[in-house]
């Protein structure tokens, strides 16, 4: 499948308030016990005094293009689905953490057998054409889940109004909020 | 009233011993009873060539001792031969008389070594096998200065080593076939196999077919289709066979291969029968095709998924790879994956090197790698286990894109340093 | 249980890791025989460690001809009784991130024993690339220092490899091998050795 026409999860930590619905949801929509979080609103200060601001990231799997999990799973445990989705199959896992050294997001976790287990964009939802848990039931619609050029329409739409900048910013920004 | 098990077990070797560890971890409170019928807990069969040559004492050569099955809580009956199964009831009955009751049965019966019986003087004092430590202490208590050992596979190689290492004079290898250990070997790898037997004292003969084993008494020689070997003792190492008797005749289907056919969780065609080991037919995890894996690591893993699955749990043997495995003595060789034969000449690159006395052979199929040949190193040995397991799924090899034919220019070192960076993630 | 967990983008290349266990676990400054080495592809390449993992389903308990290797299910450890070796090398063939070593002596393959719960190369890795923590505090931490590059706050922008050891770092790094061993270990010499190796592990990768 073209990469445009692949699903992901798409952030936007603007609109992330930070009230961990998703981590709840997740858990709950998985049947996780304590340990693995699939997902996980991490938080980031930035600025000084008067610009100091505390903001959220949720964090669950990229379910990057190309995969360093994928790549690095000796055992061939991980695959990239056709439609974008990185699946774990746990009967091949032998639990070697490659995978974890691997991802720069700190995705892949391991509950109490050892064998990693990870956000799967909630495929059983999917398959049955519903969204994932944490995008369903965020408040702040700050987690999408659609196809690349989808999520590119909706932040086009959503932001559209309010992207231009520079000497004519008003005047454009007024145009597009007509 | 006869004894009752939940689980038992056929076979006290690598496959069963695993098998009924794995069930009591599984499910504690399981009653698991193992069979054996040489009166010893698991050994080592890989390592009696270490026995045969002194390297190893006979302690070296357990992997448990009976106080670990007790201490498991595993009924441990050794000595102990079945003479049939009964499905029907759910019944061993043994040599002795003694009906067993089961819930699950798990059948771990190993194999034989293949022995030419009709062909003359293979009667004779002096005609030995190494399959069980019985072998090895009759082989060691017969003495002898010249020895001649047949066939090439890993018996055949080992044996002719550990004998050498013993203090034979005169260790002749003999192979029908054109080259070392055909079935896991191209003959470039076996030249250079060769080379190192013989630089340790072992002279090879290949293509050379035994005719008859001579002697009036006892072993006086071996007649080729070449020539007569003078000699002590014949080390016959010409294959094994499934040992599939007692599943035959119960019923229990066997494969295409002639051994026990069982599907990933190790279930045989009859319900309540589970089997693993050397007695089974799994799937080859590169081709996918049924394959019989006389090899310990299959064994002692397909014990353990067979002893979990028994036990109620559900695992899955995901098949094993073909390894071909000597590091003793000098004398270390790997091949894994497929020969030169099993992949069509269209698809085929062969890459060969010898660098720093490792002689190192990577034969590609379709741009991926397939199959692996070294002698002189384990070095990366990992890497290309792990490189083969993963390609068995083309969807998630890593593929070299290596063109097809010849016209690469890519050396051995440029596809091991492909394959670390695929590695890196 | 803790692991050795290692961070691919604050690894230096520097080599002490690998000889600070072989001064430890062999007895000399022999890296080549340390129990955990560091693969270099190149200049920009990631890097990636080998070590043993305590895996769940440890390929080597299975592959291992002579039951030496167990899985301990209390500790999570994977254990080898390696006095009783017999070298077959099944165990470097099949585990999959290639953590078996062959002593120095041939006669025996080894692994990474965690230093029984204090490891070494932990306590001198000078840019906190190696760490020896819980999966979910790795976890939480790669999250975190991601969300700091995200936002552009935090000191882990870096992506790119960090620099070698400064003289002060040697210093650090051979009094923490030196309290280990009970002996002085020149910061020098350590040096030296940990940029041979670094040169073998670049040119391994070439």
């Amino acid at each position: 499948m073209e990469v445009r026409q692949q699903r992901i999860l798409y952030i936007d930590p603007a609109r992330c308030m930070g009230c961990r619905a998703c981590e709840t949801v997740c858990k709950l929509e998985n049947d996780l016990p304590a340990g693995p979080r699939y997902t996980m609103v991490t938080e980031a200060e930035t600025g000084e005094g008067e610009t100091e601001k505390l903001n959220f990231l949720p964090v669950p799997c990229q379910h990057c293009g190309d995969a360093p999990c994928v790549r690095a799973c000796p055992t061939g445990a991980l695959h990239k689905r056709e439609d974008g989705v990185v699946l774990t199959d746990r009967r091949k896992c032998v639990g070697c953490h490659e995978c974890l050294w691997a991802c720069p997001f700190g995705v892949p976790q391991f509950a109490s057998d050892g064998r990693m287990s990870k956000c799967t964009m909630c495929v059983h939802r999917l398959d049955e054409g519903t969204l994932p848990a944490c995008a369903a039931n965020c408040p702040a619609e700050a987690i999408l889940c659609d196809t690349v050029e989808n999520i590119s329409r909706i932040l086009r739409e959503r932001y559209g109004k309010t992207v231009f900048c520079g000497p004519f910013a008003d005047r454009l920004n007024g145009e597009a909020a007509r | 009233m006869d004894a009752c098990f939940d689980i038992l077990i056929i076979g006290c070797g690598a496959a069963g011993s695993s098998a009924a560890f794995a069930a009591k971890k599984t499910s504690p409170a399981l009653s698991v009873c193992v069979l054996g019928s040489e009166d010893l807990p698991v050994y080592s069969a890989p390592a009696l060539p270490d026995l045969l040559s002194g390297e190893l004492s006979r302690e070296g050569v357990f992997v448990r001792e009976r106080s670990d099955y007790e201490s498991a809580g595993i009924v441990l009956r050794l000595g102990e031969t079945v003479r049939a199964i009964d499905p029907e009831r759910r019944e061993v009955h043994l040599e002795s008389g003694e009906a067993l009751r089961y819930g699950e049965l798990i059948l771990a019966t190993g194999s034989q070594p293949i022995r030419l019986r009709r062909m003359q003087g293979t009667d004779l004092p002096g005609n030995f096998v190494m399959k069980s430590m019985a072998d090895v202490d009759a082989m060691a208590a017969y003495g002898g200065s010249r020895a001649v050992v047949v066939g090439s596979g890993a018996i055949g190689l080992e044996g002719s080593m550990a004998l050498k290492a013993r203090g034979f004079e005169q260790v002749t290898l003999v192979e029908a076939l054109d080259w070392l250990s055909p079935k896991s070997l191209d003959k470039e790898t076996s030249d250079e196999l060769a080379a190192v037997l013989e630089s340790f004292g072992v002279e090879v003969l290949t293509g050379e077919a035994v005719q008859g084993v001579l002697g009036e008494t006892r072993v006086t020689g071996v007649r080729t289709a070449k020539r007569d070997i003078p000699c002590d003792l014949v080390l016959w190492g010409i294959g094994m066979r499934p040992d599939v008797e007692l599943a035959k005749a119960a019923g229990i289907p066997l494969g295409q291969l002639g051994a026990i056919r069982v599907d990933e969780r190790m279930c045989t065609g009859l319900s309540h029968v589970y089997a693993c080991g050397d007695c089974v037919e799994s799937t080859d995890a590169l081709t996918g095709k049924p394959a019989v894996h006389l090899f310990w690591e299959p064994a002692q893993r397909g014990g353990s998924v067979a002893g979990a699955n028994a036990a109620g749990a559900d695992e899955v043997y995901q098949g094993s790879l073909a390894v071909f495995l000597t590091n003793k003595g000098g004398l270390s060789i790997l091949a894994l994956g497929k020969t030169a034969r099993e992949i069509t000449p269209e698809e085929r690159v062969i890459l060969q090197e010898k660098r720093d006395g490792v002689f190192r052979r990577l034969l590609l199929e379709d741009g991926y790698l397939a199959g692996v040949q070294t002698v002189g190193s384990l070095a990366d040995a990992d890497l290309l286990c792990a490189v083969l397991k993963r390609n068995a799924e083309r969807s998630n090899g890593w593929s070299l894109a290596v063109p097809v034919p010849e016209e690469c220019r890519c050396s051995v070192r440029d596809v091991m340093r492909f394959l670390r960076r695929q590695r890196r993630g | 249980m803790k692991r050795l967990s290692f961070d691919p983008a604050r690894c230096s290349l520097c080599g002490a890791c690998a000889l600070a266990c072989s001064l430890s676990r062999c007895g000399r400054p022999e890296p080549a025989e340390s129990r955990i080495r560091i693969e270099c592809a190149g200049p920009d390449e990631p890097l990636r460690s080998a070590v043993c993992a305590h895996c769940e389903q440890p390929a080597c308990v299975s592959a291992c001809m002579r039951g030496i290797i167990e899985k301990d299910e209390k500790s999570g450890l994977v254990t080898r009784r390696w006095e009783n070796c017999f070298a077959c090398g099944a165990c470097a063939v099949y585990c999959p991130v290639g953590a078996s070593s062959q002593e120095p002596s041939k006669k025996a393959f080894t692994a990474c024993d965690l230093c029984g719960g204090d490891p070494l190369c932990v306590a001198v890795c000078p840019s906190g690339a190696l760490r020896f923590e819980e999966d979910a505090e790795g976890s939480a931490r790669r999250r975190s220092a991601y969300a700091g590059r995200f936002f552009g706050s935090g000191g882990d922008k870096a992506q790119e490899r960090p620099g070698l050891p400064s003289q002060a770092d040697w210093e650090r790094i051979a009094s923490a091998v030196g309290g280990r061993l009970g002996v002085a270990v020149d910061p020098e010499s350590l040096a030296d050795a940990c940029s041979r190796q670094r040169k073998a592990w670049e040119e391994e990768g070439m």
